[in-house]
């Protein structure tokens, strides 16, 4: 059937058009530095735009950082940059008193904020400090402020942090807690090029030609693209698949496949939820539509839900991939409508 | 209403779901009709009848018929049709969400934009297109079974797979059926012109067994026993209209006629007692038999003068007896030819018991009866047709029912217990007991030994039972150097020798077993000798009428 065109004119139809070419717009920048990985730069602007954390997971070398840095500099934002290593320490982090002389010869505590205060934060390598330096960055994530010496302070909007780690396997590293790692929205992982990705790469990054970037957003322009997709209604149908996929994490719920009853020790958050429907809104803007399909939160339950689907000690050591249970888990749950006719 | 264009749309799309649903259902409920059909028709294939072909059609036309109604009444609602077209269309929930959420809050910008957006798509929808009618996948199952109802239905019917026996036996289940039809439909002719109800219901229940038969709808046991029983209703009905019709009961006239013998003397006594044993039996052959043998003494003119009285009296006596019976019309000639001898007039008064004999013969019934009479002998004619139709056909072996008295095939010792509930109504055992009437049984199987009573004359030894007296004797006649029986049923000829036998009549019901022949296969077979023990020996009248009253009760 033929596609008929959008008709509203409304100024809703205008900032959705806007939102869109933004959208495009940071994605044709990143594409000029960033060679292939279109579902994790796709994933990463899906999370900025919603307003969400994102975990990159890869080896090294695969651009991670990279990209990070690329989307700051075509945000317009305050950047700054953590590399987390083993004896790095929370105060590295939120920043701490320290004690300066004033011009009148007294000494005083003076705030020196510590590199969490951007709109970008990437942290780098975040599996490879200690669980307290990582938890350092749990309040910070959640309520955007810090705290230190009982004196919280606010982090400015827009802001978030886009992590990277290195597969846990590797030696030095250590695993992010539970309540670390459900704070971030997505969970992306990064692969290796292929060939003709491999050759661009090398062909853009061995020769003299840097690409320049331009700057597509600022921070308020941002806060209103959040603000736009946040309005996006949700059908009950599709909202209430949204949430039977989330229960079905759950291995004690009884919408929960037999695999995720046998490999999973905890399901998803309500974070997870909300990550997969702000997602689905974002998705479904993109698409030059104002509701929500069942499409959208298919889209959206991998990066949202894998890495908030804890195994059991049976589950690790079978190697179960997460991935492979959310699938299973959204081919189980059929959305409302599969009928003999529909 | 902000969604009132959109449900407009939606609506047209739900029609047409609506007659999807009616298409698919139809074909289920046709292929369920269809598997039920030839379910059916392999039951009726079995049991060596047709299904009849019209009535399969139909019935597989109601059932798609119902089906398309069952389907077209199913609830869809506008959200669902709305779905349907979502993912038919993938328009990715736009036309559900916007119903959804335009009842909730059309208010808010995002969603009045989601609403025209739907709106807009809905309206480029063609449902025709969209939900285009094409065939169910349960098709190609209904073709299928379709198939195979066919062959069940048309391979019966195929000359090539049946035997000379079904043949046989369907060629007459035709012709009585035809015959039974245009029985029912004269009864029904008169049943009009005396309105009588009666009479109609028995037409309407001929007529349906008739076509029933003529159609092969019913299997040639079957319609035996339904015969049987029709007969029995018009035997009813005759019965009913007899003592509508009469104030007096033939009983009451034998006993009058009793009370008139005793108050005489002589040939003439005797001659009222016998009449009034025939009226007791109701042996209407046997009275006009009495009444001839008047008429024909009253035509032979060697009568004296108190001869002639005595014959009056004799008629006048029979004649108040009859009075107000059913045999009214016979009271009255018999009241005109006592008139007629005592007058002198010979030939007339013979004539007259001529007249009385024929309307005795006639049981003296009216025109409602005589006709009930009528159709009940046709019917009953119709079943020894169609009882002994295919009989002729070859059976190979021991199957074969061998002839002469006191013979009994394997087949026959069991018929009782097929026969099961019919028997148990009149079932009879004869616990017989012999002491050395006989030399062995005259037929014998492993299940039942009969003989050594046959020398009584009746036929009820057959189902004779000598139990533990004869068992020794049941091992003798089995004995392996006697009988070539190879393990199998088979028959001895026995030899009745002098000595004193004995019978005793037990009434219960009959033993359980089962056939291993049809029972109206080997009720002609008895009834033959049965038929023949009575033209060959020298059996008083009123036991050859129970004998045949007997046999007529196990009538198929």
């Amino acid at each position: 059937m033929n596609e008929v065109p959008m008709t509203p004119t409304t100024e809703i139809a205008a900032r959705a058009e806007a939102y869109r070419e933004r959208y495009a717009a940071v994605c044709d920048e990143i594409r000029k530095v960033i060679v292939g990985q279109e579902e994790v730069i796709d994933g990463v602007l899906t999370s900025v735009f919603a307003g969400g954390h994102v975990l990159l997971e890869g080896v090294p070398g695969l651009g991670k950082t990279l990209l990070v840095r690329t989307l700051a500099r075509v945000l317009h934002l305050k950047f700054s940059r953590i590399q987390f290593t083993p004896d790095l320490m929370p105060a590295d982090i939120t920043g701490t008193n320290i004690v300066t002389e004033s011009p009148s010869g007294g000494r005083q505590f003076l705030f020196q904020p510590g590199p969490i205060f951007a709109n970008v934060v990437l942290a780098d390598e975040i599996n490879r400090a200690t669980p307290k330096t990582q938890s350092a960055l749990l309040e910070a994530m959640q309520e955007q402020s810090v705290t230190v010496a009982r004196e919280v302070r606010r982090l400015e909007e827009p802001f978030f942090v886009l992590a990277t780690q290195n597969p846990i396997e590797q030696e030095g590293t250590y695993p992010l807690p539970e309540a670390q790692v459900d704070r971030f929205f997505f969970k992306l992982l990064v692969g290796p090029p292929c060939l003709e990705e491999l050759d661009a790469i090398i062909d853009r990054t061995t020769g003299t030609e840097e690409p320049e970037l331009r700057v597509i957003l600022d921070g308020p322009a941002l806060l209103e693209m959040r603000a736009l997709c946040r309005a996006v209604p949700i059908a009950p149908h599709v909202k209430e698949w949204a949430l039977k996929i989330v229960m079905a994490t759950h291995p004690d719920s009884e919408l929960a496949p037999p695999q995720v009853k046998r490999f999973v020790r905890y399901g998803s958050s309500p974070r997870g939820a909300q990550a997969l429907v702000l997602a689905a809104k974002t998705r479904a803007l993109l698409d030059g539509r104002y509701n929500v399909s069942f499409d959208d939160i298919r889209r959206s339950a991998l990066p949202a839900l894998r890495h908030r689907v804890l195994l059991n000690f049976e589950g690790l050591a079978e190697g179960v991939q997460p991935d492979d249970l959310v699938q299973e888990i959204l081919e189980s749950l059929s959305p409302a409508g599969d009928g003999e006719i529909g | 209403m902000a969604t009132l264009r959109l449900e407009r749309h939606i609506n047209r799309i739900r029609r047409r779901i609506r007659l999807l649903h009616a298409l698919r259902w139809s074909v289920l409920f046709a292929l369920a009709g269809t598997l039920a059909t030839a379910v059916a028709a392999s039951i009726a294939w079995a049991r060596h009848a047709l299904f009849p072909l019209p009535e399969a059609v139909l019935f597989l036309a109601a059932c798609a018929g119902l089906g398309a109604l069952a389907g077209s009444l199913r609830r869809v609602s506008l959200f669902q049709a709305a779905l349907a077209a979502d993912r038919r269309l993938g328009l990715q929930e736009r036309l559900s969400s916007a119903l959804e959420l335009g009842k909730q809050d059309a208010r808010d910008p995002l969603v009045a934009a989601l609403v025209a957006d739907a709106t807009s798509h809905a309206a480029g929808i063609d449902p025709a297109l969209a939900f285009p009618l094409k065939m169910p996948r349960e098709v190609r199952l209904l073709a299928g079974a379709l198939g195979a109802l066919a062959l069940v239905l048309l391979l019966p019917r195929l000359p090539v797979l049946q035997s000379l026996q079904q043949r046989a036996e369907r060629a007459a289940m035709r012709a009585e059926g035809e015959r039974i039809v245009r029985v029912a439909r004269e009864m029904r002719k008169a049943a009009e012109t005396r309105d009588s109800d009666l009479e109609r219901q028995i037409a309407r229940n001929l007529e349906q067994l008739g076509r029933s038969m003529r159609a092969s709808r019913i299997d040639k046991k079957r319609a035996l026993v339904k015969l049987h029983a029709l007969t029995q209703e018009i035997k009813e009905a005759q019965k009913q209209l007899a003592a509508e019709g009469a104030k007096k009961s033939l009983a009451q006239a034998s006993e009058a006629l009793a009370k008139e013998a005793r108050t005489t003397s002589g040939e003439m006594a005797r001659r009222l007692q016998e009449m009034s044993r025939a009226l007791a039996r109701e042996d209407m052959e046997q009275a006009a038999r009495l009444l001839k043998e008047m008429g024909e003494r009253v035509a032979s003119g060697e009568l004296a003068a108190r001869e002639r009285e005595e014959l009056a009296s004799e008629a006048e006596k029979i004649a108040v007896s009859l009075a107000d019976t059913s045999l009214q019309e016979a009271a009255r000639e018999l009241q005109e030819a006592a008139q007629s001898l005592r007058q002198g007039q010979m030939q007339a008064a013979a004539e007259q018991m001529r007249q009385a004999a024929g309307s005795c013969q006639g049981g003296g019934c009216s025109l409602a009866e005589s006709e009930l009479r009528q159709a009940g002998e046709a019917v009953m004619q119709s079943r020894q047709r169609l009882a002994l139709a295919g009989q002729e056909a070859p059976q190979g072996g021991k199957e074969g029912l061998p002839s002469g008295q006191g013979a009994m095939a394997r087949g026959d010792a069991h018929a009782g217990g097929a026969q099961g509930e019919k028997a148990q109504g009149h079932g009879t055992h004869q616990l017989a007991t012999q002491d050395g009437g006989s030399e062995a049984g005259r037929g014998v199987t492993n299940r039942q030994v009969a003989g050594g009573t046959m020398e009584s004359g009746t036929p009820r030894d057959r189902q004779a039972d000598h139990r533990s007296e004869m068992r020794a004797r049941f091992e003798q006649v089995y004995a392996p150097h006697r009988v070539d029986t190879n393990r199998l049923d088979t028959q001895v000829r026995g030899k009745t020798r002098a000595g004193k036998s004995d019978y005793s009549e037990v009434r219960a019901a009959p033993d359980p077993g089962s056939a291993s022949r049809p029972y109206y296969e080997v009720y002609s077979h008895y009834q033959r000798t049965a038929e023949e023990a009575l033209a060959r020996e020298e059996i008083p009248a009123g036991y050859r009428k129970q004998v045949r009253d007997y046999f007529d009760s196990l009538r198929p």
